[in-house]
């Protein structure tokens, strides 16, 4: 039977996870910061421009009221957007491990 | 009479191979990485809906300066519409639980954005003012844009 040198084996996965996580986590973190920064922007943008248009009369009170809850049922769908794109994240990181260990597996035998 | 591989000459060979601890953990990690998504599969069918719906929609905000009547035809569909999306992403499985929440809000008579509007024009039985529309317009744009981004990002 064929040895099969387990450390060589974890050393390649090692390294190969090491190198996956470092693609898809570094892109997760920089693109959740962008998004999160430029909600804010806007949101303070729209409440800027919504109590100016209610203080000139362009919006009743009933109207300014249904677009600042609005707002805050959209921060929930941008919460929830982040954490679907967070768990695709993470199965793409499965998936990179999975090929890692299968590869390393194969290079070893 | 048990099956080997074809190397294996007899079947005593084939039962004595002894496999190392090393090699079944291998295969138990590559079965469990396997086993394990975290997420639904995007859905080319839900990407065309929010697209669609998204388009429709603000089209119909657009005509929310005029009182509903003139257009309770096309509000109901709207609704109908919105409903349908929802129930299909009901249908997704327990990965799509995400997308499911977000088509929720958007669809919710109660909720703020394009149901929770389509509710108010009608209850209130007038045209709304173009300051307004624009608000609406810019959640309703924001809220599709996030569900075509959590639906395009899945593997």
């Amino acid at each position: 039977m064929a040895t099969f040198n387990f450390d060589k084996f974890l050393d390649a996965v090692k390294s190969g996870v090491v190198d996956v996580a470092k693609t898809e986590a570094k892109d997760f973190i920089e693109d959740t910061k962008a998004d999160g920064d430029a909600f804010m922007e806007e949101m303070k943008k729209d409440l800027l421009v919504w109590t100016e248009q209610l203080s000139d009369g362009l919006l009743t009170a009933d109207e300014f009221e249904f677009l600042v809850k609005g707002k805050k049922d959209l921060a929930k769908m941008e919460a929830l957007m982040r954490a679907g794109v967070g768990a695709a994240k993470v199965d793409a990181v499965r998936k990179g491990v999975m090929k890692v260990v299968v590869t390393a597996a194969l290079a070893t035998l | 009479m048990p099956l080997g591989p074809a190397r294996f000459k007899t079947p005593r060979q084939f039962y004595w191979q002894p496999v190392s601890f090393q090699r079944v953990l291998i295969g138990l990690l590559i079965v469990l990485l396997a086993g394990c998504a975290t997420v639904a599969k995007k859905d080319p069918v839900s990407l065309q809906n929010a697209i669609d719906l998204k388009v429709e929609s603000l089209a119909l905000l657009d005509k929310a300066i005029e009182p509903p009547d003139a257009h309770s035809a096309e509000i109901q569909g709207m609704q109908l519409r919105l409903q349908k999306a929802l129930e299909y992403e009901k249908t997704r499985g327990e990965l799509n639980t995400i997308s499911v929440q977000q088509w929720e809000l958007l669809a919710d008579p109660e909720g703020n954005l394009l149901a929770g509007f389509l509710k108010k024009w009608v209850a209130d039985g007038k045209g709304r003012s173009p300051a307004f529309i624009d608000g609406v317009k810019g959640l309703v744009t924001k809220a599709f844009d996030q569900i075509i981004k959590t639906e395009s990002a899945k593997p």
